[in-house]
């Protein structure tokens, strides 16, 4: 199977934060970590509309906890990458490694 | 204990979020929430959840409008993807059996054909609402007089008067008088029909005229010139749709009138040839109780039905007695009474029975239909056995499999509904050129209602017979199936139950369908074949009209009268002409009025017995074939005052004289004898009974009286219009060109019309009836064929599966004989039991055919018995067919048969 699109930048901080967390990947810490290292603001909406995509593209799989008390008897949906998201993520920043190779940014005085 | 995040807004996300993620992202959110809340505090925290809410909307949107597809690619399909395969997959398969394919399309769009086409009539004659504001208020109104021996009569001034002025529960009321009218001035003179009306008629329809105005009470009255109100069609035909034409002058009747108005397209009251309207100018003496022609229509208050309307109407009839100086006896033993029915019923008169016999009946075609291809389908089915039980071991599901055998039957019922639609179209078009009289049937389309009828109707048939099918193969044994076939020797009797069933369902409808057609064929045939009383064929007939400015005084048209039979009569080609105030067969036309003999006991307070007077000139008994019983015909000395002779009908000699001979008794029109001296009629002969109204109906009472050669005074108006009737050799309407010139030889400005021969009246007399027999026959037909198709399939189908058997059966020594007589009986059990049943069904619904039938019983056992036979005989022939081949069999072959 061949990916047929590339990953977008909120996939990206999704899969990123997903290898951050491990074990403890679910909705509230992944939207946080977000939230806190790339100091964007995203709803969980948003986030779990790219959970879901990239689920039924196969990248991730998904996995039901114990019930929770904190959550009143229910279970947290936690996420964990499988080896085509591993590849995935690899391709974006090989993607954008390659597109940095030799870049140097102008400085103040000479972009003005 | 935790804090629940605030109500509102969860309600609201709810609603918004991507229902596959929604109850993690919810529980997520509340937890969140929590936290949030111990380390931010209530505000701020109950703030961040309502703009985590309004943040969810858009990328939740996203991805429920995305849930459906994927920016990655996939393994599954998708259930539309399923179902577009399967629809393939089935019209494949269908296309491969294109005999069972073409059979059950036709088969189902000659039954839904007959259906589509009969709802169009009725939708468009029945269903449709009229053309005018508020149709649902608008009613006529019209007397009943049973003690007269009158079922309807249409109202009269008096009555109109009196009613508007008491009754409380009517908006508005007008009235109208058909009239025909000659247009003479420019251009080639025209007989135009005509109506004159009261100056509320047409606002209590709700219609204007589109050019000029309405009549008004100046209108209604005797000394205001009497203006004209023109159809759209007679604007664009004779005055080329002149803007200006309001103001114009107009011939009408040898009158000068003016155009005051022009009517809307498309306003056809009282019906499409309608073309010019007149003001109806009724003199204060003519507001009496008596002259029941005037047509009345009335708007009812909001929310008043007919019945409240008929109720004050009815209370309101003691009163006119005072209001008109009539004996209140006489009102009770005519016992007069109010008639109010929507105007629409009146529009339709009784078309509305025949349409519902034929839908019914169309009804029982779709049904047989439906078991037709159900049959086929089960046929079809029992060879696709192995087929089925292959794919449910592979793993297919009873839903799929049973999706996958409907879908077969929508495609037909589908492509059945588009040729059932196609056939409609054809059948109201052959309608509509047949020549019927049903009221409205130039209007009548195909429409949206009609489309959705044809649809609704097609899924309902596919149902019908794809259900059956489709549920027994979903249930079938899984290892029953896949053993069963193989090597069985004969199936199982359970299985042929259903087919059984549904040929004798077939049948026992087919019977229904043969017995009702048959009824209505004979009485049909009964009225084309009766006795009139005169000779119908050969004979020539046309109306004139003298209008009164070109022939003022009687003597003037008393002279037309001789003068135009001595014209005719010498016409090559015509044996004997004469000329009448009427024609036979124009039910309304004649003159009905009371009769009274010398000697007959009179009670002042009762009604006497009308008859029709009817003005002739000598050679009409001739002309027509009518025989003189007894007496004499017309001699010129007839016509002196006060010893002016009459010939009557049998039915009046034996009627009014039923002691003593009629011959030379005296009689009066109108007037009782004993009031005053009157000039009285002698009878001076007696003729031949007629059946001069309607051809169904018993003989007409007819008095005739003549043409005074001399004009010496008269005992009776002589009416303007008249028919000139010739009796030719050979062709009767190749005559018309003759005929025409010969009148017109006398006043080329007068128009003639309807040139028609009374043998076409005949037809057209019956036209109905025929139109109703002949649907009913096509019917008939067609289930007949359908049944007998039915039967050959199923016996043929069973005759295949038993081919191994019946090789068994013969090796063993059973004769042909033997064979062909087991299939046989086979077939006619089923034959017998459906006619049985059919038998009963038909007893039980012949009897709405009761007021159609004509002279024959709607139980008349000949025809049932005809019938059954018929059915029989057919049913025979479908079985003998698949016996013989049976009976055919090498029973080597059959032995290796599968």
């Amino acid at each position: 199977m061949t990916r047929s699109a590339a990953l977008n930048d909120v996939e990206q901080f999704v899969l990123l934060a997903l290898l951050r967390l491990g074990e403890n990947a679910y909705g509230v810490p992944i939207r946080a970590e977000i939230e806190e290292r790339a100091d964007r603001a995203i709803s969980m909406a948003a986030v779990y509309a790219a959970l879901d995509r990239m689920q039924r593209g196969g990248l991730i799989a998904a996995q039901l906890s114990e019930p929770r008390p904190e959550r009143g008897g229910r279970a947290r949906k936690h996420f964990r990458l499988r080896p085509a998201g591993t590849r995935a993520l690899e391709d974006a920043r090989g993607a954008m490694d390659r597109m940095w190779d030799g870049v140097d940014l102008p400085t103040d005085a000479e972009a003005r | 204990m935790t804090a629940r995040p605030p109500r509102l807004a969860s309600w609201l996300l709810r609603r918004v979020l991507d229902p596959r993620q929604r109850e993690y992202i919810l529980d997520d959110l509340a937890e969140d929430y929590d936290r949030r809340r111990r380390m931010a505090g209530l505000p701020r925290t109950y703030f961040w959840y309502w703009s985590e809410t309004v943040r969810s909307i858009r990328p939740s949107l996203r991805a429920r409008a995305n849930s459906n597809r994927s920016r990655y690619p996939h393994n599954g399909i998708k259930s539309m993807d399923i179902f577009f395969a399967d629809l393939k997959q089935s019209a494949r398969r269908l296309l491969k059996t294109p005999a069972f394919t073409v059979a059950a399309v036709i088969t189902l769009a000659l039954g839904l054909g007959a259906n589509v086409a009969i709802f169009t009539l009725v939708n468009g004659i029945v269903l449709r609402p009229l053309p005018y504001p508020e149709p649902e208020r608008l009613v006529s109104i019209r007397h009943t007089a049973p003690g007269l021996g009158l079922d309807l009569m249409e109202m009269s001034m008096g009555t109109y008067v009196h009613f508007m002025a008491n009754a409380n529960l009517v908006e508005s009321a007008g009235l109208l008088v058909n009239a025909g009218v000659n247009l003479t001035g420019d251009g080639a003179p025209e007989r135009l029909e005509g109506a004159s009306v009261n100056h509320t008629f047409l606002p209590t329809l709700g219609v204007k005229p589109v050019l000029g105005r309405t009549f008004t009470a100046e209108d209604d009255r005797v000394d205001t010139p009497s203006n004209v109100i023109i159809s759209h069609a007679l604007w664009q035909q004779r005055f080329g749709g002149d803007p200006d034409i309001v103001g114009n002058l107009i011939k009408l009747q040898g009158k000068t009138r003016e155009i005051i108005g022009v009517m809307p397209e498309g306003f056809a009251y009282p019906s499409r040839g309608v073309s010019v309207y007149l003001p109806m100018k009724v003199p204060e003496s003519d507001i009496r109780f008596g002259g029941f022609f005037r047509k009345g229509i009335a708007r009812l208050k909001p929310g008043v039905t007919p019945e409240q309307f008929a109720a004050e109407l009815t209370a309101l009839i003691p009163s006119l007695g005072a209001a008109y100086d009539v004996p209140a006896t006489m009102l009770e033993e005519a016992q007069v009474g109010a008639l109010v029915d929507p105007l629409k019923e009146r529009f339709l008169g009784n078309i509305e029975q025949p349409l519902t016999i034929l839908f019914g009946t169309v009804g029982f075609v779709l049904l047989i239909a439906c078991a037709n291809v159900a049959n086929l389908f089960l046929v079809r089915a029992e060879g696709r056995n192995k087929e089925v039980a292959v794919r449910r071991a592979l793993g297919s599901s009873r839903v799929r499999l049973s999706t996958l055998f409907l879908l077969e039957a929508v495609l037909l019922g589908g492509v059945g509904g588009l040729g059932g639609l196609a056939v409609a179209w054809i059948g109201v078009r052959a309608v509509q050129l047949s020549g019927v009289s049903l009221p409205r049937i130039d209007q009548v389309s195909i429409d949206g209602r009609v489309i959705l009828f044809a649809a609704g109707a097609s899924m309902l048939s596919t149902l019908l017979f794809g259900a059956i099918p489709a549920l027994r193969l979903a249930r079938r044994d899984l290892d029953r199936a896949l053993n069963d076939e193989s090597r069985g020797t004969t199936l199982s009797r359970g299985r042929h139950r259903a087919r059984n069933l549904l040929v004798g369902a077939q049948i026992a409808l087919a019977l229904m369908l043969l017995v009702g057609s048959a009824l209505m064929a004979q009485s049909s045939w009964r009225l084309a074949n009766v006795d009139p009383g005169y000779r119908t064929e050969n004979l020539l007939t046309a109306q004139v009209l003298l209008p009164g400015a070109d022939y003022p005084t009687e003597e003037d048209v008393v002279a037309f009268y001789s003068q135009v039979v001595e014209r005719v009569e010498a016409i090559p080609a015509v044996v004997s002409a004469a000329a009448s105030s009427e024609v036979p067969l124009h039910p309304g036309q004649g003159r009905w009025d009371a009769l009274y003999v010398e000697g007959a006991a009179l009670d002042p307070n009762t009604l006497p017995p009308v008859v029709i007077f009817r003005y002739v000139t000598a050679g009409y008994f001739n002309t027509l074939g009518i025989p003189l019983v007894r007496g004499r015909g017309f001699v010129p000395t007839d016509a002196v005052e006060g010893n002016a002779a009459a010939l009557v009908s049998e039915s009046i000699a034996r009627d009014f004289w039923p002691d003593g001979p009629a011959l030379g008794g005296r009689a009066w029109q109108d007037v009782p004898p004993d009031e005053e001296p009157m000039p009285h009629y002698t009878v001076a002969g007696i003729v031949g009974d007629t059946l001069d109204q309607d051809l169904a109906d018993e003989p007409t009472s007819i008095l005739y009286y003549p043409v005074l050669e001399q004009g010496a005074g008269n005992l009776h108006w002589v009416p303007s219009q008249l028919t000139v009737i010739a009796r030719t050799d050979g062709d009767a309407l190749a005559q018309a060109e003759a005929l025409r010139r010969a009148i017109w030889s006398l006043d080329s400005n007068l128009p003639i019309a309807n040139i028609r021969t009374i043998a076409s009246i005949v037809n057209e007399s019956t036209l109905n009836t025929r139109f109703t027999m002949t649907l009913l026959v096509l019917a008939a037909g067609i289930a007949l064929f359908l049944g007998g198709i039915g039967l050959y399939g199923t016996i043929s189908y069973i005759v295949s599966q038993r081919t191994r058997e019946i090789g068994v059966r013969m090796a063993l020594g059973a004769a042909r004989n033997d064979v062909a007589n087991m299939v046989l009986r086979q077939g006619s059990r089923v034959a017998v039991m459906g006619l049985s049943v059919g038998m009963v069904a038909a007893l039980a619904l012949a009897r709405v055919l009761d007021s159609l039938l004509y002279e024959i019983s709607s139980t008349d056992p000949a025809t049932y018995i005809a019938m059954a036979a018929l059915l029989l005989v057919v049913a025979t022939l479908a079985t003998y067919i698949p016996a013989r081949r049976a009976a055919r069999l090498d029973p080597l072959e059959g032995l290796r048969a599968e």
